[in-house]
Parts: structure tokens; C-alpha cells; sequence
């Protein structure tokens, strides 16, 4: 038996790096897509259509009703910041 | 006109300063007159690296106050006669520099270098901002673990943000342990490289040399020709035009892991 439980470790062993490229991959999948430029001048137009648009996107990802997703934006430190809020209960 | 690099990464402690004055070095060598700016204003590192630490009169923010130009501010290295450094304050803040301010100094400088070497602070704040606003290429240093990784994506999706082209973003792999990558307990420069879809600038090992050179405060390209500082001798060969292929680093790396295996059993008798 011992045999055999030697075999059984070393078939277990699973190499660091494939875990690491596991989530390597899942992470890059959902990375540089979150950042967008947004000009200026566009951002202060179309400020609402732009918090509609992403109480949108982030009710139909969360699969929740557009009311409980509230969208506030602030400019800080030269970076347009997108904070959302939603309530899942 | 010199070209203008910054070497960033996002993430702190994976060699950004190290990488910033060895290359400096390295291209001086080679006969090119280098200016390697520190902007970590407030945690500057980079005098101390290049054992210049007690020559500063000068700094970043003496410039911007106007009290110096910044040719004046420049400390000559002690060795390489053709590398000079833009040291940064230490008592004061990133804030009280800005990106105009950054590119007004490069402008300045850049018609007397072949090559200004922007040191980048960690994060992706405002002294990130002003290290990239001068520059025309970027070199993001990453390690071989996810977290390092991680931030160099989303450095480099906010150099796109700033205008950079995906030719113009450099990858270096440090503090690589191949040892490990062979064994499959690391990620190879393969998979880094892949994950990042950016140009891979160079490898570079993981190794003792360097905590020893900055004890000395003595670049280690200065003190050897070979291991590590091989790898940023490839680099630099790189970056001046030379087609230099990243096999050249790991037969560096794999050499430096023997090597160095082979030479710590004498020394630690």
C-alpha cells in the first residue's frame, strides 16, 4: 500500500506554474479593458449618458434592477474616478 | 535629440532603480552621453544606487523653482565621465511637481544627451503622470509573479491611455530564477511575455551582485562583464539598434545560475 500511496503524491503534484497561468489568464481576460479615455470636454457634455450607460451595463452583469445601481463620478487628482454602488439586497 | 525613456512598472521593489542606473551605465559605456532623471521625488533612490549621494547640491525642485537650470542641477558620475543624474529632493512631495514641469527639463536636456533615462516611482499616481509626460518610450519592469504582472497591464493600458503606440512599450523580465522556470514552478519570459503582448526588451536574473553593488554604491555593470550584468549589456545593445536575440539572456541567466552555484561553494569556505 505504501507503494502505491508514493504514486498517488506524485500524481497529485500539480506544477505552481500552471496554477499561475490559470489565473495569469483569468486575469488578463477582465484587465486593460477597464480603462477607457475619456476627453474632457465629452465626459462634461455627456456626463448622465454616461451614468446611464453604466447602470446599464452593471445591472444587466449583476443581474439586478437598474434603481439599485447608483453611479456618482469624481474628479481626482487629474483622473475621471467612476464609483458605483449597488445594492444587492 | 536624445531619446527619452521612462522605465516604470506599477508595482514597487522589481528593480526600477536598479534597471534605471545599470542601463544608464551600461549605454555610457558604450561612449553615449546618458541623463538618467530620478523622479521618485520624495523617495528618491537613485543617488544612492549610482554612489552619488554626497555629491548633490541641486535638485529636481531647485529647477522648478527656477533657482538653477538644469544643467546645473546635473551631478557627473564619479567613473563614467558621460553619465550625469537629475537628482530628486527628498523633503519634498510629487505634487509640487508637475508634468509641464517634467517635459520643460527634458526639453532642456534633451538636445545635450543621446539618452534620458526617466526613473519612475511606484503606483500610478502623480509622480507616475510626471514621469511619463517627457517620454517617448516606456520600459515596464516586471518580476515573474502575478502581482507584478498584474500592475504592468494596467500600467501599460494607462500608457496607451497617454498616447503610447504598443511599439513603444518595452518589456523587462527581472529578478528571473531559472532554475525554477525549468523546473515549472515559475512563469517562463514566454508566458510574461504572452500575458503582456508587449516587446520583450530583455531578461534579467535574479542575483546577489546586486544587493552587493548598492552597498558599494558601485553599478554593477561597472564592476563586471559577466552574469547580470551580461543581460543588461544585451539590453543596452537592444535599444541602441543592435539585433541582439533574447536567447543571448537566458544562456546568461543559465550560465549565472551554475556559475553562481558553483563559485558560493568556494566562497563559503
Amino acid at each position: 500500500m505504501w507503494l502505491l500511496d508514493i504514486f498517488k503524491k506524485n500524481s497529485r503534484k500539480h506544477s505552481s506554474k500552471d496554477e499561475a497561468l490559470k489565473r495569469l489568464e483569468n486575469m488578463m481576460s477582465r484587465r486593460r479593458e477597464t480603462v477607457h479615455k475619456i476627453p474632457v470636454e465629452n465626459f462634461s457634455k455627456n456626463s448622465e449618458e454616461i451614468k446611464r450607460e453604466v447602470v446599464r451595463i452593471v445591472s444587466q452583469k449583476f443581474n439586478v434592477p437598474l434603481e439599485r445601481v447608483k453611479v456618482d463620478c469624481q474628479e481626482q487628482d487629474g483622473y475621471v474616478i467612476i464609483v458605483t454602488n449597488i445594492n444587492f439586497k | 535629440m536624445g531619446k527619452v525613456f521612462v522605465v516604470t512598472s506599477g508595482k514597487g521593489g522589481v528593480g526600477k532603480t536598479t534597471v534605471s542606473a545599470n542601463l544608464g551605465c551600461t549605454l555610457a559605456k558604450y561612449g553615449e552621453k546618458v541623463c538618467v532623471i530620478d523622479a521618485d521625488v520624495g523617495l528618491k533612490n537613485l543617488d544612492v544606487v549610482l554612489g552619488l549621494e554626497n555629491r548633490i547640491i541641486y535638485t529636481l525642485i531647485d529647477v522648478i523653482k527656477g533657482n538653477v537650470s538644469p544643467h546645473e542641477a546635473l551631478v557627473r558620475h564619479k567613473l563614467i565621465k558621460s553619465l550625469y543624474l537629475l537628482p530628486a529632493s527628498q523633503i519634498a512631495t510629487k505634487e509640487m511637481v508637475s508634468p509641464e514641469d517634467m517635459i520643460n527639463i527634458v526639453n532642456e536636456l534633451k538636445s545635450d544627451f543621446d539618452y534620458i533615462i526617466i526613473d519612475s516611482p511606484a503606483g500610478i499616481e502623480r509622480g507616475f503622470r510626471n514621469a511619463v509626460a517627457p517620454s517617448e518610450q516606456a520600459i515596464i519592469v516586471t518580476t515573474p509573479e502575478l502581482p507584478a504582472i498584474s500592475d504592468a497591464d494596467r500600467v501599460i493600458g494607462l500608457l496607451e491611455n497617454f498616447g503610447f503606440s504598443e511599439d513603444n512599450i518595452l518589456l523587462i523580465l527581472n529578478k528571473y530564477k531559472f532554475h525554477m522556470a525549468k523546473k515549472g514552478e515559475m512563469l517562463t519570459e514566454e508566458d510574461v511575455k504572452k500575458a503582456l503582448a508587449i516587446k520583450l526588451l530583455g531578461v534579467i536574473p535574479e542575483s546577489d551582485e546586486v544587493i552587493i553593488s548598492t552597498n558599494k554604491g558601485l553599478p554593477l555593470v561597472l564592476e563586471n562583464e559577466n552574469g547580470i550584468a551580461k543581460s543588461f549589456d544585451n539590453i543596452a545593445r537592444r535599444l541602441r539598434g543592435e539585433n541582439v536575440p533574447i536567447e543571448n539572456d537566458l544562456i546568461t541567466v543559465s550560465k549565472n545560475n551554475l556559475l553562481g552555484k558553483f563559485v558560493s561553494l568556494f566562497k563559503k569556505r
